[in-house]
């Protein structure tokens, strides 16, 4: 009798194992996040803040290591209105489809007045476009991230009745006096609230 | 046992169907399986763990022609930190040389993370125990963060975090004057390069 319980034996029930791996695989399905394809790469400082960044509602300023400046908002379905205001104040009249070209863009890549041309341009041409002319200029003549921000502030309240939270996220090697031109642009409209993003740091 | 995978003790051998015994009907889970440990390993290292975290930071607003001019203040309780450029950095507590009437502190330079930190948080007890601590101000330092055209934004950063770390909330962001511009390029220039220069020529 007993040799023959033990051939019995040999067999493992795999159940639980399977099951974890299944309650596994929805977990990692559920939490995953794929990037967004963005204009280009931006290497954000690290630090020892702890506040998750909102995944709506929000305009983020990017700036990168040469200092060159972009703007974008969370809110898909206000970019069209957003565009056509600040066309209206540049005397410049989009189609419908840059319009639909422009919803797709997480970030105003390039100064108004090349927008036209930037989207006419297929996707695989629009990055050296925008390393040649890039950036939302933010001097005081012509300071466009103003402008940008003004009418995404004003669209929204239109729209939703809300403010947007105002992020920015620069490379760490952005030039210092960029970021305070970004921020003087910003109290100049009384945002004086704003948050950076940055890396979790282990210091 | 109705889950089992790959047939569990009763699992219809031989004999057992021989005798005609209504089993339940089996599946073989273990493509199933298999197909299931490879999305769970893909989404395993595709999963970003580390999210971006955001630093709240609020400014003043720009000073209005009516505001009441602030209250001065006394320069015993006022760290000063130079973020200069090529990651330097450097402090000193109330006047600097050739600040003023002359007779001011010298400019020490430290480096990122603990040297500015413990130098900040030595300052900052200090304070706690000076006759500038009342009742309603018992951390009376103030620091004002004097940032150099040719910093980096992550310079700035990391002084804030710092302040964060050291829980100094009261600080300015202000710029580097011109003057003592000419107080760090002659520092970096005299005796201070000649002090460190010694341990730069080892390290270069």
């Amino acid at each position: 009798m007993k040799p023959k319980i033990a051939k019995k034996s040999t067999f493992i029930d795999m159940t639980p194992m399977v099951d974890l791996a299944f309650l596994l695989i929805t977990f990692f399905m559920l939490t995953v996040k794929f990037t967004k394809q963005e204009t280009e790469k931006i290497v954000i400082p690290g630090s020892t803040a702890q506040k998750t960044i909102p995944a709506r509602n929000l305009l983020i300023i990017y700036g990168n290591k040469e200092g060159k400046v972009r703007v974008g908002i969370t809110e898909q379905a206000q970019r069209d209105k957003w565009l056509l205001r600040m066309g209206d104040l540049y005397k410049i009249q989009f189609t419908p489809k840059e319009l639909e070209e422009f919803r797709l863009l997480n970030e105003v890549p390039v100064d108004i007045r090349k927008m036209k041309q930037y989207l006419g341009l297929p996707k695989e041409k629009r990055e050296a476009f925008y390393k040649q002319y890039g950036g939302v200029p933010l001097d005081s003549a012509d300071n466009q991230l103003d402008k940008w921000i003004f009418e995404a502030r004003i669209v929204n309240k239109q729209e939703a009745n809300e403010d947007y939270r105002i992020a920015i996220k620069a490379d760490k090697d952005m030039p210092y006096p960029v970021f305070k031109d970004i921020t003087g642009t910003l109290k100049k409209q009384r945002a004086n609230k704003f948050s950076l993003i940055t890396n979790k740091e282990g210091s | 046992m109705a889950a089992d995978v790959g047939g569990g003790e009763d699992s219809g051998k031989g004999k057992k169907k021989g005798r005609g015994k209504k089993g339940t009907p089996r599946v073989d889970m273990t493509p199933m399986v298999d197909l299931g440990f490879l999305l769970l390993t893909f989404f395993i290292l595709t999963a970003t763990m580390d999210d971006p975290k955001s630093m709240p930071i609020v400014v003043p607003a720009d000073k209005e022609a009516n505001d009441p001019p602030q209250d001065p203040v006394a320069e015993s309780k006022v760290m000063n930190i130079i973020v200069s450029g090529e990651d330097r950095i450097y402090h000193y507590m109330g006047k600097t040389r050739g600040e003023g009437d002359g007779g001011g502190m010298e400019l020490q330079q430290v480096s990122y993370g603990k040297g500015i930190r413990d130098n900040v948080l030595k300052n900052k007890e200090r304070l706690k125990k000076s006759r500038f601590a009342t009742k309603d101000d018992p951390d009376p330092m103030i620091v004002m963060i004097k940032i150099a055209k040719d910093a980096r934004y992550a310079n700035m950063v990391d002084i804030i975090d710092e302040m964060n770390i050291t829980r100094q909330t009261k600080y300015m962001l202000i710029d580097l004057s011109k003057q003592e511009a000419e107080i760090v390029a002659d520092y970096e220039k005299g005796e201070g390069m000649a002090k460190s220069s010694v341990t730069k020529t080892l390290t270069e």
